[in-house]
């Protein structure tokens, strides 16, 4: 490969890996906000995102398609429900699911198989409602929009859309690390993440923190989802499941539990992804085609794992013996 | 050095975050010695332990037991190296038998092991009843010969304790960590423990080293004692000489008991 | 063990066994739903039968090698199609006994299980196919009754992969594993299906094809014009798969009961304690990992042989996630259980959702109408044998949350004194 070509090449592929990976981020903060609080991977997490992605696209095409109203506006009423639906459904798995099995005395494994029956049954009640209705491979309807190129450099552009996602990415994780670092509620929070019982003895109704953690996770999901489909252009049932993992990836990769980390964490592994899935089949002459850029990121979760636990920005947990 | 000398701990530092939670501490221990080691609640006294017997890592100091280095250990390789310890707030295995519990911890010693379990050898059938034999032994050593089938999470309070103790022994360590052995017991059970960790010394031949608030059984089992405070060895010696020490007394009475008995009750600090 | 001798159960039971294999054998000989609930009557006994707390041994012994050695393999004969039920329900029992060591007994949650079966699968595809033939050169492809070497290999190679993963993650907290393993499931799906450049190992996604069956020739001796010799095959791989089902059995419980099952057990109520015990973490994970990776593998090699095809599709996540569903629907831990788990969900997903499938099909076809609204209307991608994961799903999240200890809840049998390595 010549270097002119790679010249070429990087300011698209970093301005699509840094797409890439403030959706990530996105989803890795409710990842990380629920592990922060309950210690629990919820599985379900993809499949809230997927939900939402679905709902936005759906309002979309059937509700706002043809209103007047300009597309921005349309995207963030969008937006919106699906966070709103997201949230909810959060916020049943939370009350169905999970809550019942903290009173209990469940197996240890027990929060983390249900929460994997949730992403399956979820999966599957969308494409059972999806299908009712005919495909359940929804494209993102046609919105010019956010197709408008911008000048990047010289000889690239980037989409509207892209502009988009990196405003409404930044916005929510702004918005986020603020609750939680100067609301009376982030105070609880962090106060139920730190120590369940002793939160509990100081008068803070835990269920409800966790229920609102839920929520704001859930709602997060939703616009995720939203700008996810908005930048893929189509969304199904099963489209939850990988960037789900990879945001979990990210989440580790920047230290689970940390706001920042998760967004460090999402960029970087966006970024990796989107130079691997370039420049390793190009360097390699297609032997390792651009499907592989998977294994790079499982990779690099369990190198992380193994080196270097606590992720980037994470902090050191000591268990009380 | 002599022979004598079991295990020698020296110049033992944790921190976390800011706190040093244990600082220079040094600790010697005879062949057949009982040594208490004392202090107000949060002086390190647990995290001290934690630390020989690798469910931390020191940042400086060494601590050998028969001259092998168990820093840096693993705490089955710890308690491979001879050196099994107790819990303070008693964490046996609740959904199985109290034989079974102290079987669990002579597991180290049977060689047979997997592929032995498979094929049901004849040499793990015998090592299986011997390891049996043996921990039905050490439940009668320490009282609960009734009990051997009884779930460990239904005995009660001191029985859980004595069985934590009997699974410890299983281990056949030289030398035996004890967590607050009396700790929630009443002076009858008080008296039973003592007479337990003496008879281990004097029918096994195992050192004890013990974290031990209750004073009169400190100061009637011990050869030597040890205080800490805020993390720091203050003082040591015999009995005596504790009992009279000024540091002591100020650790314990001096400044302000009521402060400290605000702050946590835990030995931890994470 | 027997609680005593209970002439009336007993007899009952075997009145019943006789009575619904004569009825299979001769009346529900058919592939629709109701052949299908006899043939899953007819697999009742084998879970009555093998409860020695309530049942005699001395008539459950008898009634489980009827069942077994009889009744199946007549049943199958007739009608192959429940041959090849019982191999599969077979297959999977012995996958969720595998997976059993890793979750039920050692309290590992892995997702990823199946890429394991799919290395065993994977290794049979190669060394025995035309396509392994044109990649590993003189001397291949091996013979069909190579499978049997290869499935003893299998196992070292399955356990080796599990080590291999198991290392650098079973020091990680539960939940890491979970994750992780669901990953690498998800790698070795990449890998099936992108393996075919640069050099072709899988064949990509069009799999593998022309994979040797094992005894062959015994198939074609014994063949006859009322019993041909796909029969045989099927019933040598029958005979194979009951083999195999007895040697997970007894490893279960061999090493359930021993010193490695307390370990594990230690393990999963407190891993510090454990530890201090003198338990080496890692290493006792790594058996239960490599154990269960084991168990997989050989599975795959007949898995392989007997579909003599294998493609990527066959081991995708949905596939670990059934053997998940088999084991917490039994019971985590329960040998009992699980291979009760195994022979429901696979009823359920070979026979029950297909029944479905095909009759709303038909339904569809003819136009049938309910309240006026017509099953034509009913758009071709709803299919409900497609439907595993909501079922899967509804399984997992039913069970943890009213009986987290499955239908058949796992009972121990501590060690006493008393019976001293007696067990077996």
């Amino acid at each position: 490969m010549s270097f002119q070509l790679a010249l070429e090449l990087l300011p698209p592929t970093l301005a699509d890996g840094l797409i890439l990976g403030l959706l990530y981020a996105t989803i890795a903060l409710g990842y990380t906000m629920v592990y922060g609080v309950l210690g629990l991977i919820n599985f379900a997490h993809s499949e809230i995102f997927m939900v939402g992605a679905v709902v936005a696209v759906e309002l979309l095409t059937y509700v706002l398609a043809g209103s007047p109203l300009h597309p921005v506006l349309q995207l963030a009423l969008a937006m919106i429900v699906a966070a709103a639906v997201s949230a909810a459904l959060a916020g049943l798995a939370e009350r169905v699911a999970y809550r019942p099995l903290r009173r209990s005395n469940a197996p240890k494994l027990a929060p983390l198989i249900t929460a994997i029956g949730i992403s399956l049954f979820l999966q599957d009640a969308v494409r059972f409602v999806e299908s009712l209705f005919g495909q359940f491979i929804r494209p993102f309807p046609s919105m010019p929009f956010f197709d408008i190129p911008l000048p990047l450099t010289p000889n690239d552009s980037i989409p509207m859309k892209s502009v988009v996602i990196l405003i409404a990415a930044g916005a929510m994780l702004v918005g986020l690390r603020y609750t939680v670092n100067q609301t009376r509620l982030g105070k609880a929070i962090r106060a139920v993440a730190t120590d369940r019982m002793a939160a509990s003895l100081m008068g803070i109704d835990v269920n409800r923190i966790v229920m609102l953690t839920f929520l704001i996770g859930g709602a997060l999901a939703g616009v995720a989802g939203t700008l996810y489909a908005l930048q893929f252009g189509r969304v199904d049932p099963f489209s939850g499941f990988i960037p789900g993992l990879k945001a979990f990836t990210a989440a580790v990769l920047g230290g689970i539990g940390s706001i920042p980390g998760a967004m460090v964490g999402g960029i970087v592994l966006g970024l990796i992804e989107m130079l691997i899935g370039t420049f390793v089949p190009i360097l390699t002459n297609n032997a390792i085609g651009t499907e592989y850029k998977d294994i790079f990121a499982f990779g690099i979760l369990i190198l992380i794992l193994i080196f270097k636990p606590t992720g980037l920005l994470g902090r050191p947990s000591t268990e009380k013996v | 050095m002599t022979d004598n000398l079991l295990l020698d701990v020296s110049n033992l530092r944790k921190s976390f975050g800011g706190l040093t939670a244990v600082d220079n501490v040094t600790l010697k221990v005879e062949r057949g010695s009982i040594v208490s080691v004392i202090g107000p609640n949060g002086a390190g006294k647990t995290t001290f332990f934690n630390l020989i017997t690798g469910i931390y890592r020191p940042d400086v100091g060494a601590a050998l037991l028969d001259g092998v280095d168990l820093v840096g250990l693993r705490p089955d390789q710890v308690a491979a190296a001879g050196l099994a310890r107790t819990f303070q707030n008693i964490r046996l295995f609740t959904g199985m038998t109290a034989l079974e519990n102290v079987v669990v911890a002579r597991s180290m010693h049977m060689r047979s092991g997997y592929w032995g379990a498979l094929f049901r050898t004849r040499a793990y059938g015998n090592e299986e009843r011997s390891a049996i034999a043996d921990a039905s032994q050490l439940l009668g050593f320490v009282g609960l010969t009734g009990k051997a089938d009884a779930l460990a999470g239904s005995l009660a309070y001191g029985e859980q304790r004595r069985l934590e103790i009997a699974r410890a022994l299983a281990t056949k360590p030289k030398l035996l960590l004890l967590d607050e052995p009396s700790a929630g017991m009443n002076p009858q059970e008080t008296e039973d423990a003592k007479a337990l960790i003496l008879r281990i010394r004097s029918e096994l031949g195992i050192a004890v080293v013990l974290i031990e608030h209750d004073m009169r059984l400190v100061m009637t089992v011990s050869d030597h004692i040890v205080v800490l405070d805020y993390g720091s060895k203050i003082a040591e010696g015999g009995a005596d000489d504790i009992r009279t020490h000024p540091k002591v007394i100020e650790a314990y009475l001096g400044r302000g008991v009521a402060a400290r008995t605000a702050t946590s009750e835990s030995e931890t600090v994470s | 063990m027997a609680h005593g001798f209970f002439p009336g159960r007993s007899a009952w039971l075997i009145a019943y066994t006789l009575v619904v294999t004569l009825l299979c054998v001769l009346v529900f000989t058919g592939n629709g739903l109701i052949d299908t609930v006899a043939f899953l009557a007819l697999l009742a006994p084998l879970f009555i039968a093998s409860d020695f707390d309530k049942c005699d041994p001395r008539v459950g012994m008898p009634v489980l090698a009827f069942v077994l050695l009889c009744a199946l393999p007549l049943v199958g004969m007739r009608n192959t199609f429940y041959l090849d039920v019982a191999i599969q329900v077979g297959i999977f029992a012995v996958l969720a006994l595998g997976l059993n060591i890793v979750v039920g007994f050692a309290g590992l949650l892995d997702l990823g299980f199946i890429a394991f079966f799919a290395v065993g699968a994977y290794l049979w595809a190669i060394v025995s196919s035309p396509h392994g033939a044109a990649l590993l050169g003189t001397g291949f492809p091996l013979q069909g009754d190579a499978f049997f070497v290869i499935a003893i290999v299998a196992v070292f190679v399955a356990a080796g992969t599990g080590a291999l993963l198991g290392l650098p993650v079973l020091r990680l907290k539960g939940d890491y594993l979970a994750i992780v393993t669901l990953g690498f499931g998800e790698v070795i799906r990449v890998l099936a299906n992108n393996l075919d450049k640069p050099l072709n190992i899988t064949n990509g996604p069009q799999g593998i094809a022309g994979i040797a069956q094992p005894l062959t020739e015994v198939a074609g001796t014994l063949a006859t014009t009322t019993a041909p010799a796909f029969k045989w095959q099927a019933l040598i791989y029958y005979a194979v798969v009951l083999t195999l089902v007895l040697v997970a059995v007894l490893a279960n419980r061999r090493l359930d009961s021993s010193s490695i099952g307390r370990s594990w057990l230690a393990i999963r109520e407190d891993e510090i304690a454990a530890q201090a015990m003198g338990v080496p973490l890692v290493r006792t994970k790594l058996i239960a990992f490599a154990t269960g990776a084991a168990f997989a593998g050989t599975m795959g090699v007949l898995f392989a042989a007997k579909q003599t095809f294998v493609s990527p599709e066959s081991f995708d996540f949905n596939q670990s996630i059934g053997v998940l569903a088999m084991i917490v629907l039994g019971g985590l831990g329960s040998i009992r259980g699980v291979m009760m788990g195994a022979g429901l969900v696979t009823i359920l997903n070979l026979q029950v959702l297909k029944s479905l499938s095909a009759g709303l099909n038909h339904l569809r076809a003819t136009g049938f109408e309910i309240f006026g609204w017509s099953f034509a209307n009913l758009p071709t991608q709803f299919e409900p044998s497609k439907y595993e994961r909501l079922i899967f799903g509804l399984i997992l999240i039913a069970m943890m949350l009213y009986r987290p200890r499955g239908l058949v809840p796992a009972e121990r049998r501590p060690i006493s004194a008393g019976n001293a390595g007696s067990a077996s």
